[in-house]
């Protein structure tokens, strides 16, 4: 047995300080994921659908017994700049964060941030009245 | 009535956030720990039904939650946080309507916009 595959089959922590080079297929959308093109060592969601895994508690430790699919439920912007994926897991609710990849669906990462706009979860005229006393031009209707 | 550690404003105890800048004290987190540090609201979703949330993380630890959006909840400040992403793309947004013309769909924005006006 080669080393490398021996460590990695009994060492606990070998994904915390390796990063993990397989190919798989996406369990939600069937997509083939190869680890290359993520621009980070460390591909965490099918850049297809955005979904990931539930296998990690703390990153790389493959300690979850819960294994479930992680939804992407919305975007937010960190401090850099950069957008990161919020994912939910559809099995227990755990919340976690994750910057996006380099091949990333562009589509679904927009209709992604866009889709709090489809939902009427605003009040418009409370928004009017609001914007009215701010004395601005930001009549919605 | 409690005074939001995040920007003075008082608001009513049950509300489990402020309806101005929809922050939150994070008090102890899942091992029972005292934490001290501010949820802040960083998006917002639609959850089944319909029911919108905000999504909270804390400043100090990095942990995520959501809370149920209030009706009391400062609309700017909701429409500004789901805003936020919009706001900075991570891609030329003139990347949309190569991608559109691709799949096919009229994502031509120049177009759009000449036969609004």
């Amino acid at each position: 047995m080669n080393r490398e595959n021996k460590r990695r089959k009994y060492d606990k922590n070998y994904y915390k300080k390796n990063p993990c080079s397989d190919s798989f297929t996406c369990r939600n959308c069937g997509w083939p994921i190869v680890s290359n093109g993520a621009g980070s060592n460390h591909r965490n969601h099918c850049p297809n659908c955005l979904c990931s895994l539930h296998v990690d508690e703390t990153p790389g430790d493959r300690a979850s017994s819960c294994g479930g699919i992680m939804e992407p439920i919305g975007v937010w912007v960190r401090s850099d700049g950069e957008w990161a994926i919020v994912h939910r897991c559809k099995r227990c609710g755990k919340l976690s964060s994750n910057r996006i990849a380099a091949d990333d669906n562009p589509m679904k990462l927009m209709a992604l941030a866009m889709r709090p706009f489809a939902g009427n979860f605003l009040d418009k005229d409370r928004l009017n009245d609001m914007l009215g006393t701010m004395q601005s031009q930001g009549d919605l209707i | 009535m409690i005074e939001c550690s995040n920007c003075g404003n008082l608001y009513d105890e049950s509300l489990d956030h402020c309806p101005e800048c929809l922050s939150s004290l994070h008090e102890t987190d899942d091992n029972g720990d005292e934490c001290g540090g501010i949820f802040e609201a960083v998006s917002v979703w639609i959850k089944d039904k319909g029911r919108p949330e905000i999504i909270c993380r804390c400043a100090f630890c990095g942990a995520l939650k959501t809370e149920p959006v209030e009706d009391s909840d400062n609309p700017v400040t909701l429409m500004s946080v789901a805003a936020r992403p919009i706001a900075s793309p991570p891609f030329p947004i003139e990347r949309i309507s190569e991608l559109t013309d691709l799949m096919g769909g009229q994502g031509d924005m120049d177009g759009y916009y000449r036969d609004h006006k």
